[in-house]
C-alpha cells in the first residue's frame, strides 16, 4: 500500500502538534481532505483514500486539485467510453471555485457519499465525505414500503367503495319493496272492503224491504246471487293472498297428478262467466291431450288470476278470449283482453311481486295475482309470455309441459326471484 | 225533487245503493268513472254528489279538485266520498281536499241517508242566508 507522506510523518514525529492534528483527523469517522490556497493537496485521511481505491497512487502531498479531477475523469472514461470527459472536467473545475455544500454523489462502485466542503481562512478548502450508502438504502426501502402501503390502501378503498355502492343499491331496492308492500296492504284493505260492501248492501236492502213487507221472492233470489258472487270474489282474493304468502315461506308446492286440462279450463271459464255481468268470455279448446301432468287446483288458480285481470283491465271492451291448443309436448293457453294494455317499459316487470303497471292507476289491485300465476307456471316447468299494446289490450300465454315439471333446478333461480325478490337484483 | 249523482265503478253496488236512495225519495243519476261523473255534473247540476275514490280515467280526488277549481257555480253542492279506502290518512286527506263528508264501505244505509240529509240541510241554511241578505239589501 502506498501511504502518503502525511501518514509517515505521523508515525515518526508523534509529539509534534502537526502529528497530533493528523492523528485526530485520521480518527474521525468521515473522509477528510485539505487543499491549500493554491489548490494543492495538504493532507487526507485513510478513509478518503478508501473511497477512491482506483486513485491509489494519485493522492500525494502537493498534487493539484485539477490533476486529481483529471485522474478521476480518466478512470471514469476507462469504465464508460461514452463518458463526456471534457464536460465533466470543465464542470468540476468550475466547481473547484465553489465549495459544494452538502451534496450527494454516487461513487463508481455504487456507494453513496455526502460531500460537505468549506473554505478555510487563508484560502484553502476542506472537503468531508460521509458514507450514506446505508442511509440511501434505508430511504429507498422506506419509499418502497410507503408505496406498497399506499397500494394496499388504494385497493382497500376501492373495495370499500364498491361495497358501499352495493349496499346503497340494496337499500334502495329494500325501500322500494317496503313501499310496494305498504301499498299492497293498503290495496288489500280496499280489495276486501269492496266485495264486503256489496254483500252488506245487498243484505241491508233485503232486510229493509222485508221490514216493509216489500221483498219479492225473485228479488231476494237475485240479491242472494249477488251476495254469493261477492263471497266467491273474496274467496279467490284470500286464496291468492294466502298462497302468495305461503309460497314466500316455502310452504307450498304443487301436487302433480293426471290433470284433465280441458275440463279445468272450461270449468274456470264457466264459473267466472257466472259471476261476471260486464264481459263475455269466449272459451275455445282444440286438440288438447286427454290429461297432462299438473296440479289441477294450481292451474285453476292461475287461470282465474289471468281471467280476473283480463276483465278488470278492460272496462271499455266486453270481450275476453280464452284459447287452448296443443303444441308438440306442451299445452298453450292464452287469455286475451281488449283493454288498457301495458306500457312497453313496464312489461318486463309485470310478474314482480307487488308491481303495478302505470296503466293500472285507478284500477284497484294488489300486485300479487300475476306474480302468483308466474310462480305456479314455473313450478309446473312451464313458461309465461306477454304480448301487450297500450290501449289495445293484452294477451297472456302460458305453456305447460304435458310431462309436468322435470328438473326444477333449472327454474329454481326464477322461482327464487319471483317468490323472494332480493335486494340488489339489478333491475 | 232532490237530485243525487252517484259515481262508482262497482256496478252491483251502484245498482243497490241507487235503489235505496230512490226508495228514500231522491232522484238518482249514475256514472261509472270520473270523466262521466264530471259530464253528468255539468249537464244536470245535481243537488248532491256521492262519489267513490278509486275510479278509472279520473279518480274521486281529481274530480273534486276539478269541480272546486273550475266550476264555482257548484260551490254549494255537497260532495260526499263513499269509498273502500278506509285508512285514517285517507279520511283526513279526503276531507281536507274539500269533501263535505267521508263515508267508508261497507256502508250502513241509515248512516248514508242521515249524512245526505245533514249535507242538504247545510245547503238549505246557506241558501236561506243568501236570501235573507238579499232582502236586507233591497
Amino acid at each position: 500500500m502506498t501511504a502518503i507522506n502525511a501518514k509517515v510523518d505521523v508515525e515518526t514525529t508523534p509529539r509534534s502538534s502537526q502529528a497530533l492534528l493528523e492523528q485526530a483527523i485520521e480518527s474521525i469517522s468521515d473522509a477528510f481532505v485539505l487543499y491549500d490556497a493554491d489548490g494543492r493537496l495538504v493532507m487526507c485521511n485513510q478513509k478518503h483514500l478508501d473511497f477512491f481505491p482506483h486513485m491509489a497512487g494519485i493522492y500525494r502531498r502537493g498534487i493539484s486539485r485539477k490533476e486529481v479531477i483529471r485522474a478521476h475523469a480518466e478512470v471514469r472514461r476507462m469504465d464508460d467510453p461514452s463518458f463526456d470527459f471534457e464536460a465533466y472536467f470543465e464542470e468540476r473545475v468550475k466547481q473547484v471555485l465553489q465549495p459544494r455544500d452538502d451534496c450527494e454523489s454516487q461513487l463508481i462502485d455504487g456507494r453513496w457519499v455526502a460531500i460537505r466542503e468549506r473554505m478555510v481562512s487563508g484560502g484553502g478548502l476542506v472537503s468531508i465525505r460521509t458514507d450514506i450508502t446505508e442511509k440511501k438504502r434505508a430511504e429507498k426501502e422506506l419509499e418502497e414500503h410507503r408505496d406498497h402501503l399506499q397500494e394496499l390502501v388504494d385497493i382497500a378503498t376501492r373495495r370499500l367503495r364498491i361495497r358501499a355502492e352495493n349496499l346503497e343499491q340494496a337499500l334502495e331496492k329494500e325501500q322500494e319493496l317496503s313501499e310496494m308492500q305498504r301499498q299492497f296492504v293498503s290495496m288489500a284493505n280496499h280489495e276486501i272492503r269492496t266485495p264486503l260492501a256489496v254483500i252488506d248492501a245487498a243484505a241491508q236492502r233485503m232486510q229493509r224491504k222485508a221490514d216493509r213487507d216489500q221483498l219479492a221472492p225473485g228479488e231476494a233470489a237475485a240479491k242472494l246471487d249477488t251476495i254469493r258472487s261477492a263471497v266467491d270474489r273474496m274467496t279467490h282474493l284470500m286464496e291468492s293472498t294466502l298462497n302468495a304468502a305461503r309460497m314466500q315461506d316455502g310452504k307450498i308446492g304443487v301436487v302433480i297428478e293426471d290433470c284433465d286440462i280441458e275440463g279445468v279450463i272450461k270449468r274456470v271459464c264457466k264459473a267466472r262467466q257466472e259471476i261476471t255481468k260486464t264481459h263475455l268470455i269466449l272459451c275455445e279448446t282444440k286438440d288438447l291431450p286427454k290429461t297432462i301432468l299438473a296440479d289441477p287446483s294450481s292451474v285453476e288458480q292461475l287461470l282465474n288470476n289471468l281471467l280476473s285481470n283480463a276483465i278488470k283491465f278492460s272496462p271499455g271492451d266486453p270481450r275476453v278470449e280464452v284459447t287452448a291448443c296443443a303444441d308438440a309436448d306442451h299445452v298453450v293457453i292464452s287469455v286475451r283482453d281488449f283493454g288498457i294494455g301495458i306500457d312497453q317499459e313496464d312489461q318486463p316487470r309485470i310478474g314482480e311481486r307487488f308491481f303495478r303497471a302505470k296503466t293500472s292507476t285507478g284500477i284497484p289491485g294488489t300486485g300479487i295475482g300475476l306474480n302468483l300465476a308466474m310462480t305456479l307456471v314455473t313450478m309446473h316447468g312451464g313458461s309465461m309470455d306477454i304480448e301487450s299494446q297500450k290501449g289495445a289490450g293484452s294477451r297472456f300465454s302460458i305453456r305447460l309441459p304435458n310431462a309436468g315439471p322435470k328438473d326444477l333446478k333449472m327454474h329454481q333461480k326464477l322461482l327464487d326471484e319471483l317468490v323472494n325478490p332480493k335486494a340488489g337484483s339489478g333491475r | 225533487m232532490t237530485l243525487i249523482l252517484y259515481i262508482d265503478d262497482e256496478l252491483t253496488l251502484l245498482e243497490i245503493v241507487s235503489e235505496e236512495l230512490e226508495d228514500a225519495g231522491y232522484a238518482v243519476i249514475k256514472a261509472n268513472d270520473g270523466n262521466e261523473g264530471l259530464a253528468q255534473i255539468v249537464e244536470h247540476g245535481p243537488d248532491l254528489v256521492l262519489c267513490d275514490i278509486a275510479l278509472p280515467n279520473k279518480n274521486g280526488y281529481e274530480l273534486l279538485r276539478d269541480i272546486r277549481k273550475k266550476y264555482p257555480l257548484f260551490d254549494h253542492m255537497p260532495f260526499i266520498f263513499l269509498t273502500a279506502l278506509a285508512d285514517r290518512e285517507r279520511v283526513i286527506a279526503g276531507l281536507r281536499e274539500g269533501a263535505d263528508a267521508y263515508l267508508t264501505k261497507p256502508i250502513d244505509f241509515e248512516i248514508l241517508l242521515a249524512t245526505i240529509e245533514a249535507s242538504l240541510r247545510q245547503t238549505e241554511r246557506v241558501a236561506t242566508n243568501d236570501r235573507d241578505f238579499k232582502l236586507l239589501d233591497s
